[in-house]
């Protein structure tokens, strides 16, 4: 495919997030503001790489205890285990609750999963500088930015069952630890993924 | 510079010149985002730690059956609170058995001891009550009963729950009996009706002799054990027959069922109280303690030779209705000369039984009872149950009868025999009635038959009339004759009277009479006195009385 061979970037301009004056900036590292509405203006965002690498890592430190550590207790009648994110699916499957295993399966597991991969994937990229398929990274960029606030459905339900479910000794759902960690997992790939500055896929492309 | 001085007039739209130019922001160092990550591996880090360190020991718990545990969910129990959790559940490599691996929390390790115990606590009903209902609903869990002794990781489960956890206060004690008869684990031990423990379990012993009963007295009732306290079963419905009426006697209900213990310690005797797995003799009954109090036994062979149906092993035997011994052994003797059959009972006497009075040692018992058999004592059968025809031995002193041994083989001494009452009656009857038989009764009576007809004959006769009215006239001049006779003893009688007043005490008469024959006597004794004189010395009547020179 072929690209326009010129860029903003390359004559140093950019334009301001906030008035959308067009700005120019005589080098393309360090901070600056607009001169109209004092607003920061960077060519890229300032060490946007670094950044999702930061939050990715947290990312994948914090998804080994959320799978590890129970996610929930479910206590019905006295009886009652905590389950990890991959028991719960077991026996959800167990129960025959498929529609219900998949759901939790792709929003627990698969997306997180595929967030942190192609985040990775598109860093590395983005740091080798290549142009390969250059338009599906950045469809697939803004696909998990999309579908990454799904992965907080289990976050939310967790919530909603715990405030809910108080019936003493019939039913109670106690919060694990591991619904913390999820939390944090899902909520470190969203800004790691916001943090990802797109425009650095098709730098490479005016190379 | 222009450009800052006035930027928005500069801008013109296509001169890239005309941008205006962004001003440089102060720079605020290294980005503070990796501070995230930093933090999560921290937390991470800190989580992991410490539920590294929470991590207790694995234990391995062996049942017959996996009923009600799962892995990851069944929880390990003290005193109903959570002490570990079961991780895996499997099979025993030989197949006997379940294998459960659970986890223990760190804090609990010190109390896995060999001597802990594990059980699987589930819903039962049994006739000690009902138990583990609260498994029903939260499923089964696994209860420890902790105890100290060598640390172990290794256990095999109990089946049932142990009836005496070791937290609970008091002592247990063994018990040697020679049966377990209706004990179960679970027997209620009582003193004077008061359940005081349990019996906790049995074993036979290794010769199969005997059965090692452990039961468990509960404070503070362990000072009621003594070191001489007797124990004795207390199963079963006494229902007794006496001149009161009837007397049914029943423990609790779940004595019946279970069966039980009793004990007590003899009275008057202060012994220290029984230490902890003291050892005692369970006894078969509370009499049974009483018969094993007689440890010095005699024993005597009674020769029978009438049915002894009736007569049991055990059968008392009695003097005068107080029991004294037992019989121990009753069979059947052909003498080989003459074939008369004999029954030899062996009778065990407790000499213990029979208080001596008196000051004077009467030697041993058996030199007793042998004077007592030279006095005539016998033994006989009596009937000492007319309902069930059960014998029992009465020895009684029958001085009249000549004692009657029997000579046999056994090197016992021998208490002679008598027939039962009822024989004995038997035997009079059949010797009066043989009696009756050589009577010549048919004889008899007819010659009384025929002195009748001549009787009646005879007094048939007319001479017989005349005689009579004879015999009437006789009496008739008898009776004159005695009327004058009568009158002519009257003056007689009156002259009698009159010779006999003068002769009263203080008569002249009587006086004189007196006077002259106490003269006559002193006259008779000087005629004595010559006629011995002259016997003597036939020469006084010359020479005079010599004179007594010796």
């Amino acid at each position: 495919m072929n690209y326009p061979s010129d860029s903003a970037a390359r004559h140093g301009l950019t334009c301001c997030h906030i008035c959308h004056s067009t700005v120019s900036l005589p080098v393309a590292s360090g901070h600056w503001q607009c001169p109209v509405c004092a607003a920061r203006v960077h060519l890229r965002h300032p060490h946007s790489v670094q950044r999702t690498w930061a939050l990715i890592l947290t990312a994948v430190i914090c998804y080994i205890p959320a799978n590890i550590y129970p996610i929930m207790t479910v206590v019905r009648f006295g009886r009652g285990a905590p389950d990890t994110i991959a028991s719960g699916i077991v026996h959800l499957a167990a129960e025959g609750q498929w529609p219900i295993a998949i759901l939790v399966f792709m929003a627990s597991i698969v997306v997180p999963i595929l967030k942190m991969v192609v985040l990775i994937a598109l860093l590395v990229s983005v740091q080798c500088g290549w142009r390969w398929r250059l338009l599906e990274r950045a469809r697939l960029y803004r696909f998990i930015d999309v579908i990454g606030r799904w992965s907080m459905i289990d976050v939310f339900m967790i919530s909603i069952l715990v405030a809910l479910v108080r019936l003493g000794a019939v039913a109670t759902v106690v919060p694990g630890v591991g619904a913390a960690f999820f939390a944090a997992v899902v909520l470190s790939t969203m800004f790691a993924a916001s943090s990802f500055d797109e425009r650095l896929l098709w730098d490479s492309a005016h190379e | 510079m222009s450009e800052h001085d006035d930027p928005l007039n500069a801008a013109e739209p296509g001169d890239p010149a005309a941008i205006p130019q962004a001003a440089l922001r102060p720079s605020r160092g290294p980005s503070l985002f990796w501070l995230i990550p930093l933090t999560a591996a921290i937390i991470g880090a800190w989580l992991g730690w410490q539920s590294y360190t929470a991590r207790g020991p694995e234990v391995t718990l062996t049942f017959a059956r996996g009923d009600g545990i799962e892995a990851g969910k069944t929880m390990v129990r003290y005193k109903a609170v959570d002490i570990g959790q079961v991780i895996t559940i499997g099979i025993a490599p030989d197949l006997h058995s379940v294998e459960v691996t659970a986890r223990i929390k760190p804090e609990f390790v010190e109390h896995l001891t060999d001597k802990a115990r594990f059980w699987v606590v589930r819903p039962r009903i049994g006739t000690q009550g009902v138990s583990g209902l609260s498994t029903l609903v939260s499923g089964a869990y696994i209860e420890m009963d902790p105890a100290p002794g060598e640390p172990a990781r290794r256990f095999v489960g109990l089946e049932t729950p142990p009836i005496v956890t070791s937290d609970a206060p008091g002592r247990s004690y063994l018990l040697r009996a020679t049966t377990l008869g209706s004990l179960q684990p679970g027997s209620p031990i009582t003193y004077k009706g008061i359940e005081v423990g349990e019996l906790l379990g049995y074993e036979l012993s290794d010769d199969g002799e005997e059965v090692s009963v452990h039961i468990f007295v509960r404070d503070p009732y362990t000072r009621l054990v003594r070191e001489n306290s007797r124990f004795w079963l207390a199963s079963g419905i006494d229902l007794s027959i006496g001149a009161d009426g009837l007397d049914l006697r029943t423990p609790s209900l779940q004595e019946v069922l279970l069966g039980g213990l009793q004990f007590e310690a003899p009275p008057g005797e202060d012994a220290p109280v029984a230490a902890d797995r003291a050892v005692f003799e369970l006894f078969e009954s509370y009499a049974a303690i009483a018969e094993a109090a007689f440890t010095e036994r005699i024993r005597y062979v009674l020769y029978f030779n009438e049915s002894v149906r009736g007569l049991t092993v055990g059968a008392p035997v009695e003097f005068r209705g107080i029991k004294l011994g037992a019989v121990e052994r009753i069979a059947l003797e052909l003498g080989r000369d003459e074939l008369k059959p004999l029954i030899p009972v062996v009778i065990t006497l407790h000499p213990q039984r029979l208080g001596v009075s008196g000051e004077e040692k009467v030697g041993t018992a058996e030199g007793i009872v042998t004077r007592l058999i030279e006095q005539g004592l016998k033994a006989r059968l009596q009937t000492g149950n007319l309902l069930t025809g059960q014998l029992y031995i009465d020895l009684t002193l029958a001085a009249g009868s000549k004692p009657v041994y029997v000579t046999g083989a056994r090197n016992l001494p021998q208490i002679p025999t008598l027939p039962t009452e009822f024989g004995e009656f038997k035997n009079n009857a059949n010797a009066l009635l043989a009696e009756l038989r050589r009577f010549p009764l048919d004889q008899i009576g007819i010659h009384a038959v025929n002195a009748l007809a001549a009787l009646e004959r005879t007094v048939n006769d007319p001479g017989i009339g005349a005689a009579v009215r004879k015999a009437g006239d006789s009496f008739t001049a008898i009776e004159h004759l005695a009327t004058g006779f009568e009158q002519a003893l009257v003056p007689l009688r009156d002259d009698l009277h009159q010779a006999l007043g003068g002769l009263r005490a203080d008569s002249p008469l009587l006086l004189r009479m007196n006077e002259t024959l106490h003269q006559v006597d002193a006259a008779a004794r000087a005629l004595r006195e010559l006629a011995d004189q002259i016997g003597r010395q036939p020469d006084s009547v010359i020479w005079g009385k010599e004179k007594a020179d010796d």
